[in-house]
């Protein structure tokens, strides 16, 4: 076993009188990809930031690459900094900047510390960095964008170049923080693809914080699940799936199932599970009047249909057995019918 | 203690080269500091100047019907008091606001993590270029904004109470010390303005509720700097100056 990247160890962090991370430890090792899921307000942004050295812990410690972040010195520490790429939640955009100037700035950095100075070296340096931004925008399918500024991108977009600049000075650790959050299942798929190709699997360590469990299964070889600062559940998939702790169970499945997938095909008793999902989460989806039939064989596209029918729910009760599988004459994703689904469904407010 | 801190640091990072790097943030800082505040400089000044010295002709006309002394006396308080610390107040309000809640956004949106990720200080990017433009622009409009104070003034003398243009701008009780005092005032308000502001901008927390207490905060103390740094320039240029 290699020594790890990136440690921490018992790690608390106070925000008033809340104890937002309580105990934390975690280690990754070169070539990981580690996923840290949880429900909202878990304190996984603040875990993703305390591993960056960006937050003080107020008990316990973390080590990047050997070195304690809390007896490292400015310029120790920016050389730390230097290995680490990061993908903030709400993108951290310079507004000041355009979306080339944003995604060369890591580059534009290291340049003014190798201390290049001006003339020839320098054009030729600051050529080098334009065309690497050049390319990584292709890569994020943002070509002839670097003019823009953030203001002018959608979030879709500025998540994109966001992504960009976190990748383009060949970090060792890469930290995405909701890297898909409000993209659409396509530009979540391409963005999950880019994230494993430039993970760096022989110099680092990738750590990956979603609620897009679908598309992090795949890609993440280990799992952290925090629950209210606590490590609740820590490993592979197949650990997850053998997990008595039904948080651990329910979590990862119904995820998967909610988010829904571009290759698996959703059927009914799919469906039902997210409706029973939904109403436990307290009524984030929300309420119309009825429900009609899930309907067998729908694909995500219709998961996220009936997700925006729900909208506004309180509490559904599934009158049919949730779990059976679907029948043949059951009605079918294109022909929706209005008069049969509630037979086997009702929804209350 | 943070705001003396953060103002050591904005002297060092400007002592290792700070400006040279972000002379175009310092072009725009410079620009929207004080190219912006032109128009809200001379409206406030200029009405100022037109008011005080409707009262003072008024008050003095009551009591002593010789307004020869009223000019000069009018320049020498603008010189030395009303220009410095009026243009002061305003730039506290303006651009103590905007520096607080420009460096508060960009806290919440975690845009100032994401510069000392990128090796970047906050302070050598954002602080030091709003911190020269401030001092530059807040002594140029000072100047600025007297002249416009004491031509109001000679309008409302000349047009209300025929004061001739000669008699109002003499320049008899001007003194080098006045003078003196009103610079200093002046680049020690554009000091202490955008180190208020953005300590309170770098101070933020929350959202956008944090971004609107930053921005409150930012110009009470701002304003509370100009204040009491009038006073107390105003005392050491009294024992200094003035007083020999």
């Amino acid at each position: 076993m290699t020594a790890p990247i990136l440690a921490a160890q018992g790690l608390s962090k106070c925000f008033g009188s809340r104890k937002v991370i309580d105990g934390v430890e975690l280690n990754a090792s070169r070539g990981e990809i580690v996923g840290i899921v949880g429900p909202g307000g878990a304190g996984k942004t603040v875990l993703l930031k305390l591993l960056a050295g960006l937050i003080t812990p107020d008990e316990g410690t973390v080590h990047a690459f050997g070195n304690d972040f809390a007896g490292l010195d400015a310029d120790q520490r920016a050389a730390v900094w230097e290995r680490f790429g990061v993908l903030f939640q709400n993108y951290a955009l310079f507004d000041f900047m355009t979306v080339g100037e944003n995604i060369g700035f890591p580059l534009e950095q290291r340049r003014r510390g190798d201390e290049v100075g001006k003339g020839a070296a320098a054009a030729a340096r600051s050529a080098e960095i334009a065309s690497r931004v050049a390319v990584r925008l292709r890569e994020v399918d943002l070509p002839g964008t670097q003019h823009l500024y953030p203001n002018e991108l959608s979030g879709g977009m500025k998540k994109r170049v966001a992504l960009a600049r976190a990748t383009i000075a060949d970090a060792d650790v890469l930290l995405y923080d909701d890297p898909t959050a409000g993209l659409d299942p396509v530009t979540s798929s391409k963005i999950f693809a880019l994230i494993e190709r430039l993970h760096p699997v022989r110099t680092g360590i990738t750590v990956v914080v979603s609620h897009d469990i679908d598309r992090m299964l795949p890609v993440c070889q280990r799992f952290i699940l925090l629950d209210k600062g606590r490590i609740r559940f820590e490993g592979d998939r197949a650990a997850a799936d053998r997990s008595t702790d039904k948080m651990v169970r329910t979590f990862f499945d119904s995820s998967a199932r909610l988010s829904g997938s571009d290759k698996t095909p959703i059927g009914v008793h799919r469906q039902f599970s997210s409706i029973e999902l939904l109403s436990l989460k307290g009524g984030r989806c929300s309420p119309p009047s009825s429900l009609e039939y899930a309907p067998s064989g729908a694909q995500s596209k219709q998961g996220g249909g009936l997700r925006r029918k729900l909208r506004g729910v309180r509490s559904i009760s599934i009158l049919s057995d949730p779990l059976s599988e679907p029948t043949a004459d059951e009605p079918t994703a294109d022909e929706p019918t209005a008069d049969e689904p509630t037979a086997a469904s009702r929804v209350s407010r | 203690m943070a705001a003396l801190r953060l103002f050591r640091d904005t002297w060092r990072w400007t002592f290792r080269g700070s400006l040279r790097r972000q002379s175009g943030p310092f072009a725009r800082q410079l620009y929207e500091v004080g190219n912006r505040s032109v128009v809200f400089i001379t409206v406030t000044l200029g009405v100022l100047g037109m008011i005080s010295v409707f009262q003072v002709l008024i008050q003095v006309e009551r009591i002593l019907p010789e307004f020869s002394v009223v000019g000069p006396a009018f320049i020498q308080t603008m010189v030395r008091e009303f220009a410095p610390t009026i243009a002061g107040l305003m730039i506290a309000t303006r651009v103590g606001s905007g520096i607080a809640a420009e460096i508060g956004s960009m806290v919440v949106t975690e845009q100032v993590d994401a510069l000392r990720l990128c090796n970047a200080d906050p302070i050598d990017y954002l602080v030091v270029p709003r911190f020269w433009a401030c001092v530059i622009q807040t002594v140029l409009l000072s100047v600025y904004g007297g002249l416009v104070g004491v031509c109001a003034g000679a309008v409302v003398a000349h047009y209300a109470w025929e004061i001739p243009w000669g008699t109002f701008f003499s320049l008899n009780l001007v003194g080098y010390s006045d003078v003196t005092s009103g610079l200093w005032k002046a680049a020690a308000y554009g000091m202490a303005i955008p180190i208020a502001a953005s300590q309170a901008g770098l101070e933020t927390s929350g959202g956008s509720e944090g971004v609107g207490t930053a921005t409150t905060r930012a110009v009470v103390n701002a304003s509370f700097c100009v204040v009491v740094l009038d006073f107390i320039i105003s005392g050491l240029s009294f024992m200094l100056l003035l007083g020999k």
